[in-house]
Parts: C-alpha cells; structure tokens; sequence
C-alpha cells in the first residue's frame, strides 16, 4: 500500500510539472484520429508521422482510431470537432476527394468544410491481375476487358476504399461498368483470392502487392503515376503502357476542423515539414513504397488544391458507379 | 432442456415458462430486426443486397423462437427465475457512469430535462428516505418500496417541469474520478456490501489501475482532465 | 534436412540473450495482463505495441509473440478461475475448466492447460518448420465457396457442441449470426440495424460483445445468487496432474492439437473453430458424454491443445501469405508493417533469420509459459480469490478500461453494459451465450464468401457442390448434424416409449 502512495504522488508531481511548463499552443495531447482500424496503412502512416510531430511539439499526439463507413464516419467526427487546434484527423483519397461522391449523405465537406494542414506521403497504385490471366500486357488486358467485360472479375476492399476508389476509375475510364465487382473485407483476403486465381484483377496500393508482384505470384501491368517505382522498375507506367488518361495515386494527408487558431496550424505545418525531412521517419516511410510529398503539398494551400483536383477527377466515375 | 423431457401430450398448456418467454423473446427480436431491415434491398441471387441476410436471418430466428414457444407448451422445462435488479442498476449503471464521466459527455434537449429531473429526484428521494424513519433506501422493503416509488415519481415530476435544463454537460472526469465512481458504484450492488472497506479498496484500486495502464503501459486514458490537464 | 538447418538457424536467432529476455519479458507481461479478467490478446498486443518501436524487428516480433502466447494463456487461467473467455478461443475452456475450478481441481485444470498447451505448441512448431510452404499451397484451394461451406461446418459443430437444448443452442447461432449483419454494407455501404448510432456503422465490436455477454452478465448471475458465485473460493489444489489425469487427458491432447494445427492453417480464423471441435470431438467420443460441462479434464486438455497449436499455426498464413486469419494477426501485420518488414511469400526468403528465429522463438516461448506459469499459478489463484464484493468492481475496471482502450471510445463502455443486460436476460431465458459469439465471429466472414461466391459463379448456387472440396466440407457438416440429431431424436423414442 505505502509503495503505490508514493507511486501516485510521483505521479501525480510529474503531470503537474508537466501542465506547469506549458505555454500556448499545445498545452495538451492532441488527438489525431485515423478512420481505419488500427494496424492499416493509414494507420501506420499516421503513427509513423504522429511519433516524429510529438518531438516537434512538445506535446504527445494520441492517436484514435474511429474506424466506419469507409473512413467517413472518424473524419466527420474530426471536422466537426471544436476547432482548438486538439483534434485532427489523417485521412486518405478516399474520405477527403472520393467521399462526396461515394457517399450521397456526406456530413462533411473536404474542399470548403475543413482546414488542411498538409499531406503526409502517397502511395502509387498498380493494376495487378492473377498471374495466369491470358493477356500479356496491359494493352490486351484493355482490349479483353473491354470485349467482354462481363467474363471478369474484379476484387476490391470494400466501397469507399482505396482499391474500390481507383478500380471504379479504372471501370470509368475503359467505360466497363459491367465488370463484377466482388467486395472482401480489406485488401488482404482480396489479395489471397487474387494469388489463388478467384478472381481475375484488382488496383491496389504499391505497399500491398509489391511483395507478391516481386515473388512472381500475381503480375502488375501498369503503375498509374508519372514514374516507374523503384520498388518495381519492371512495372511499366499507364503512360508507357497505353493507357495514360488513367493517373492516379493514393496519398495520406492531415486535415481538421475549420476555424483553428493560425498559431496551431502553422505549428502543425511546422510539425508535419520537420517530420517529414528527419531522416528516421522518412526512412520508415520510404520503407512502406511511400512517395514523399512534394514542398508544395506539405502545404495547407497545397494539399487543398490536391484534393480538390482528385475529387474533380473521381467525381464522374464514382457518381455513376452501381451503388445501391 | 426442453426436447429431451417428455410427457404425454394432454392438451397444450404452459409447461415451461421460461422457454415460452425465450422463445417470445426471439420472435420479437426477430420481428424488430425485419422491420428495421424492411428498406434494405434485398437483391438478386447474383448479386445479392445488402438486405438479404439480415432478413434471412430475422426469419429463421422467428421461427426457431415459434418452435421454441411451441415446445414449451409440450415440453417440460425450466421456469422463469427472478431478476436481481440491485445487481442491474448498481453494476452495469457503475459501467455506464465510467463511459459517461472518462471523458466526459453533452446532453441536449428534452433528453437532458428528463435525466436532470431524473437524477434530482433520485437524490432527493434518497435523502428524504434517510431523513425519514424509512429504513435504507438500498434495501428498501416492500411497504416503504412503494412510498419511495411515489415520492420519486412525484419529486420527478415537479423537476420536470420547473427545472428548465436545456443541456447537462459533465466535464472528463478521468480515471482518477471515474474509477474510484465505478468501483464505489458497483460495489454497492453486493449484499454483504461494507461502505468502508468498498471506498478504501476504490481508491486503492483505481490508484493501482492508474499506475499500471496510464503509466506502466502508458495507454492514452486520460487521468485528470480538469485537475492535472492530462 | 532443409528443416533441420532451417531450425538451426532459427534457434541459433532465438537463443540469443536479447533475445531469450524479450521472448521471457512478452511472455511475462502477456500472461500478466491476459490474466486480468476482461483483457484478451487482442487488447493486450493492441496495448502492449508500442513499447515494441524501439526495438529491432526480429526482437519486436519474437516480444510480440510472446506477448500473444502469454496473453492467450493467461486468458485461459481467467476462463478456468473467473469463467470469463478473454477470447473466442478460450470459450470452451470455461465450461469445464470452471467446472474443474469449482470442484476444487483448478490447479490441476490449469497445470494440464500447461502442458497440453506447451505439447502443443512443441508439435506445431515442427508443423510451421516442415509443412509451411506446401501446406500455403493448399490453403490457396480455398476460394469463397470452401470458405462459406468450411463455415457452415464450423457452425454445424457448435450446434452439435452446445449443452443443453439444440434448439436453444441454434436460436443463439443464429442470433449471432444476426448481430453480424449489423454495422455498414461491404458493397453497397449502407447502414444496415445502426439505427443511426455512428459507433455502429462498423458492426458490433467483439471485445463489446464479449465482454458484456460473459464478463458483465456473469457478475450480474453471480450477484443474484451468493452462494453460487463463479469466481472460484475452494482450494487450487495441487498443480501437477495425477497420473489418472494425464492417462485420460493424453488421448485429448494429441487429438486436440491435430485439430487446432489443421484448423488453424485455414485463413478466416480456422482457429477459433479448433477449440470447439476438439471438445466436440472430446465429447462425442467419451464413453459418457454427460461428464462434460461438469468438470471433465478432456473438456480442458483437448480444446486447450487445440486452441495453442491453432494459434501457432495461425502464423502460417501470416508468414507465408501475408494474410491475417484473425484480428491478432492483423495487428501482428500492423507492427511487422511499422518494422518495415512487408508480410508475404517473400519473408521467408529474404529475412530468413526473422522467419526461422520467430518458428524457433514459439517453441522457447511455449517452455518459458510453462515454466513461468506453473510456479505463478498460486499467485494468480490468490489474486482471484478475493472476496467477491470487491472482486467483482475489481472485474468491472478492469473490462471498462479494457473496452475502452480498444478504441479510446467511451460510448463502447456503455454499449458494453448493454449487452450485459442482454446477456443476462440470455441467461435467464436458460440461453447458452457461447454459440451466439461463434455465429457473431464467423457471421460477417459468411456473408461476404457467400456474396463473393455467388458473383462469381454468376448466382449460382450449384457452385458449393459442384467444388470438390466444399462439397466435401458440407457434407462433412451434414453427417455432424445427423450424427448430433439422431442420438436425442432415438433418445427422445425412448423416452416416449418407455412413458
């Protein structure tokens, strides 16, 4: 009994010692909520980010997962939050440009309703296929496709995500909506019935097929950015393969609510930029096929106009997709 | 229980309220979990909705619990047992004052008068209860149950009315406040309860809980918001 | 041979000093904080992960791994002392396990839990080493039709395992099969039974159900009657199983052990399903099957058995595949991710010292269990034997706290205290609560293989027999049920003849 008294007030001195030293902006954690379960890409982006801006800000960054609803339902509860500066959210393509026109009843908006602080890191993303799928290249992969689109099969993790995000582009653009779109339950259960050749492709982020794409157990036909990745220089880019009106890359990036003090966003900013060039976290983020932002999209400004361009792109393929 | 004992069917009567009630119990779940799913699309065999099982499975659950309400009327089984209702308020409502007090909570509207009118006629009733030559209002007996019962409603009323409360908001209490709360809370619900002995071990034990999961393990359960600002 | 000098180099990672102390630390602190009622492995790994970011990620996940062991064991003492699951797995542990408890045998059910868990965690280790890669290939067999027919499987045998009525016992299944449709609508995202309650849109969490079904509603039962009360009072009794145990629990054992090691390969959470199979099996084989859910010592040998060597070859899929078969495992990608390490066919190629030091590491994990836990097992009978008017608040804070740092949400606490008033009406309606969390866990896995598999095949139902293997598996489940319905259906003739 004696040693847990002196216990607590040891404890009980430290935390007010801690909340004595504090002076603005932040006195107190701040909550970054991540709309995914924990363990997930996002996930891990964020907690990669978070540990590194905790050192920055004197203050400890607690992370939250709220997962639901595709990520809408944490991101809905971080912009609507009071906008003090304490509760942030790291969110993704699919909750800040996709989600609007995925999700009719959206309780937030991505482009006016909320305050950017800046994005973290993208992912490219590749359309893979199972390894004995008759077309070679991506050229006869459209071409099959596109003559029979009701033969294939396509996997995805579930509406609103990554995967289902860019495969429905995908669909848009080939203008193949009849393609069967077989949900799973996250990427990885996508992926295995993939490799057994249950189903015939997918797009999905380079950090998850990468590995089975490298062991030869499913192919990549393309990379839909502007540069091949050296995590696979095989894979060619959409541009290089014939179909270049197809560009698009997942990213992660801080959000939160409108109206924050500008002190908190600019030590946000400040936060998130010093993470980013320190070499152990940029190295933990390049290890996971992670694309550093550019300086412009570390920016608030930046990172708006990002999501404001992906949304204009997604917009039309996502709000003609099947989805009652 | 109820297939494997037997007897002579003479005409249908209760046998077993316990399974009527069970079997009652999952036609209504059943019925309530069809009628909420009702919008939901039930699709096509090739691409079914997001209705069908849901449904699926409301129905199978309604006929088992038919099955189950019929066999009670044949069969003989368990009876219904009573309800330890001290173990009901004081245990889960222990729970539930954690959930609500850790990080505190906001209760707008109609909701919140009805609670504050709730709670202050509950405290009211307990005082009076304790001021009057009633015994303790925890072991209430069954004459003074009902005098309680009706000084409750009536105090309940009055506050309803007067009180006009638009929003109860309880700041984050943290583990330091919502801890020893729980622990004092629920402890009550036993019958060999020891007012004394419970608040010390309350204490005791949240300083315990504190130091092993906020600073052993350093979870991000907040200890005290409004006190120490963490 | 390649075995052999792959398990060389395994131990040759593993039996370093750092190593031996991280695997000894995560052991230590799992089965410390899995002990607690109301916190599982998934709660435990989940809390217990970032201490594990600063160190390498060899070291990480053989501390991980420990922890996992250490928390599923200490589950199971939590299941035997205070009959709270702290997992799915542990469920079935906790009808005769308790049972043991009650009749002042606790030590002996949990000494042959030890040691039935450390047999099975040695074969399994020599199962992950020899069988890996080719076994991978097999589970790659499984498309969403063998899935959906393997669980229709799993369900006939938690029908057939229930006490008491069957009826009641598939009323509970499809119960939780029912809760499992809650939450938002994989393909079509709409909210199905949420009734607009944002925490729902992601179906009912498991750690609320459970919680709240078996951790809450026992306290609540054990209130209304004192002298009944579950947390166990008597005398542990002496730890080491007589000879009589280990004669009849060595048969269990090894059946136990095929069952979880098979079963555990399968990803979709097969392991969960080995520790009700292996009872089932236990009880269907007895020479007096009335023994069980009254304390009999195959009740506890054979699922515990089963449920370590699952857990182990759970790892299969994970190292080889990449692929989660339950929500550990995805928190074990989760901390492999943040070392860097990308899960897949490729770890055991590329950082073979990680692959083959954790395989090795399991075996010095399951020895350290056996050696920390006997000598512990005292000390955690004597934790649990307070009295229960403070005992049962101390169970409370701990599954409040627990609930809460799953997901740092408050209103799970409520939702918890919810389902324990369900489950206490469960209870009361003479409804057994296990099956209900077993149609829960395999529910939402149905409904998604059963949608896949029907795209697929273009909506035909002629696709879960026209496949070899899931045509096998149903018909696997039907022969379960016949052989389940036809003892009480000529039983009840008896009865009616004799009457």
């Amino acid at each position: 009994m004696k040693k847990l008294v002196l216990g607590l007030a040891a404890a009980a001195a430290l935390a007010v010692a801690g909340a004595a030293q504090a002076q603005g902006y932040p006195t107190k954690p701040i909550t970054m909520i991540v709309p995914f379960a924990a363990g997930g890409p996002t996930d891990i982006i964020a907690r990669i980010v978070a540990d590194n801006m905790s050192k920055t800000l004197g203050q400890q960054i607690v992370i939250e997962n709220v997962a639901g609803a595709g990520g809408t339902t944490g991101i809905a509860r971080a912009v609507t939050a009071a906008p003090d500066g304490y509760t942030i959210a790291m969110g993704h393509l699919g909750t800040f440009s996709a989600a609007p026109a995925t999700y009719p009843g959206l309780k937030y908006d991505p482009i006016n309703g909320m305050q950017t602080i800046g994005m973290a890191g993208g992912t490219p993303i590749l359309i893979v296929a199972r390894k004995n799928l008759e077309a070679p290249d991506l050229k006869a992969f459209v071409a099959a496709v596109k003559a029979n689109p009701d033969k294939f099969n396509e996997a995805h993790a579930g509406l609103g995500s990554v995967s289902w995000t860019t495969c429905t582009l995908l669909k848009g653009i080939l203008g193949t909506p009849k393609i069967n779109a077989v949900a799973y339950r996250g990427t990885g259960p996508a992926l295995n019935d993939l490799v057994s050749g249950q189903v015939d492709f997918m797009c999905d982020q380079i950090v998850s097929v990468a590995e089975q794409v490298r062991a030869n157990t499913i192919k990549a036909y393309a990379i839909a950015s502007a540069q091949r990745s050296p995590a696979l220089p095989d894979v060619p880019t959409t541009k290089e393969a014939g179909l270049p009106e197809y560009q698009i890359e997942a990213w992660n990036g801080i959000a939160g609510p409108k109206g924050m003090p500008k002190e908190a966003v600019d030590k946000l900013v400040d936060a998130l930029g010093k993470a980013l060039n320190d070499e152990g976290t940029k190295k933990r983020l390049l290890d996971l096929g992670t694309v550093l932002p550019t300086a412009e999209e570390r920016t608030p400004a930046g990172f708006a106009a990002l999501i404001k361009r992906d949304a204009d792109k997604l917009t039309p393929a996502l709000s003609a997709a099947p989805k009652q | 229980m109820s297939l494997n004992q037997i007897e002579q069917a003479q005409g249908l009567r209760v046998r077993s309220t316990q399974d009527l009630a069970g079997g009652l119990f999952m036609i209504l779940l059943a019925v309530g979990a069809f009628v909420f799913s009702w919008d939901l699309p039930a699709g096509t065999l090739r691409q079914l909705g997001p209705g069908m099982l849901p449904k699926a499975f409301a129905v199978i659950c309604g006929a088992l619990g038919l099955m189950l309400a019929l066999a009670s009327l044949r069969y003989h089984g368990e009876q219904l047992s009573g309800w330890s209702w001290k173990g009901i308020f004081f245990a889960l409502g222990g729970a539930l004052l954690f959930g609500l007090t850790i990080r505190g909570f906001e209760v707008n509207g109609f909701l919140a008068r009805v609670i504050a009118a709730g709670l202050m006629g509950a405290a009211a009733t307990i005082i009076l209860s304790y001021l009057s030559p009633l015994n303790n209002p925890l072991s209430l007996k069954l004459g003074h149950r009902n005098a309680a019962t009706s000084i409750f409603a009536l105090l309940f009323l009055i506050a309803l009315i007067l009180y006009p409360v638009t929003t109860i908001s309880v700041p984050a209490l943290g583990l330091l406040v919502s801890g020893p709360l729980l622990i004092f809370f629920s402890g009550l619900a036993a019958d060999d309860r020891k007012p004394k002995e419970l608040l010390i071990f309350a204490v005791a034990m949240s300083l315990g809980c504190i130091l092993l999961f906020k600073y052993a393990l350093s979870l991000p359960i907040p200890l005290a918001p409004w006190l120490l600002g963490i | 041979m390649d075995m052999f000098s792959n398990l060389a180099l395994g131990f040759g990672v593993a039996l370093t000093l750092k190593n031996i102390a991280l695997c000894f630390a995560g052991c230590l602190v799992g089965t410390l904080i899995g002990v607690l009622p109301g916190v599982g492995p998934i709660a435990t790994i989940s809390i217990l992960l970032p201490i594990t970011f600063g160190l390498d990620p060899t070291g990480a996940l053989i501390m991980l791994a420990g922890i996992y062991y250490g928390a599923q064991y200490g589950g199971s003492t939590t299941a035997i002392l205070v009959n709270i699951p702290g997992e799915a797995t542990s469920v079935v542990t906790t009808l005769d396990g308790h049972q043991m408890a009650k009749q002042g045998r606790a030590g002996v059910a949990l000494g042959t839990a030890a040691i039935g868990s450390f047999f099975a965690g040695c074969v399994a280790t020599v199962f992950i080493a020899a069988l890996g890669a080719p076994l991978t290939k097999m589970a790659l067999l499984f498309g969403p039709a063998e899935y959906f027919s393997l669980m229709v499987m799993g369900l006939c045998f938690a029908v057939v395992l229930a006490r008491g009525s069957i009826l009641k016992a598939f009323c509970m299944i499809m119960l939780g099969l029912l809760f499992s449709t809650v939450g938002t609508d994989l393909e079509t995202g709409q909210e199905r039974l949420t009734f607009g309650i944002a925490s729902l849109s992601d179906g009912i969490d498991f750690s609320v159900l459970a919680m709240g079904v078996f951790g809450f509603a026992e306290v609540l039962r054990n209130l209304e009657s004192p002298e009944a009360r579950d947390v166990v009072k008597n005398k542990i009794g002496r730890l080491l199983p007589g000879w009589d145990d280990i004669k009849q629990s060595a048969a269990p054992v090894l059946r136990g052990t095929f069952i979880g090691g098979i079963l555990g390969i399968l990803p979709g959470n097969g392991a969960v399903l080995g520790p009700f199979a292996s009872y089932t099996v236990e009880k269907k084989i007895a020479k007096d099957p009335s023994r069980f859910g009254k304390g009999a010592i195959e009740g506890v040998a054979g699922p515990e058995s089963a449920n370590n060597a699952g857990a182990q070859t759970a790892f299969i899929p994970l190292l080889t595949l990449g692929i989660p078969p339950n929500a550990v495992m995805a928190l074990m990608v989760g901390a492999m991710t943040i070392h860097g390490i990308i899960p897949g066919p490729q770890v055991m190629t590329r950082n073979p010292e990680l692959f083959w030091g954790m395989v090795a590491s399991m075996w010095i994990g399951n020895l350290m269990l056996l050696i920390i836990n006997l000598p512990l097992v005292g000390m955690w009978v004597k934790l649990l034997q307070v009295p229960y008017r403070l005992m049962f608040p101390a169970i409370l804070i701990f599954c409040c706290i627990g609930i809460y740092s799953v997901n740092n949400q408050p209103l799970d606490v409520a939702f918890t205290a919810l389902f324990g008033l369900f489950g206490y009406l469960l209870i009361k309606l003479g409804f057994e609560p296990a099956p209900m969390l077993l149609g829960f866990v395999l529910g939402k896995l149905m409904e998604e293989k059963l949608r896949q598999a029907l795209i697929i095949s273009r909506g035909s139902f002629m696709t879960f027999v026209e496949r070899p293997i899931s045509a096998g598996l149903l018909v696997v489940a039907v022969v379960v049920l016949a052989i389940a319905l036809l003892p009480s259906i000529s039983k009840k003739r008896d009865e009616v003849f004799t009457e």
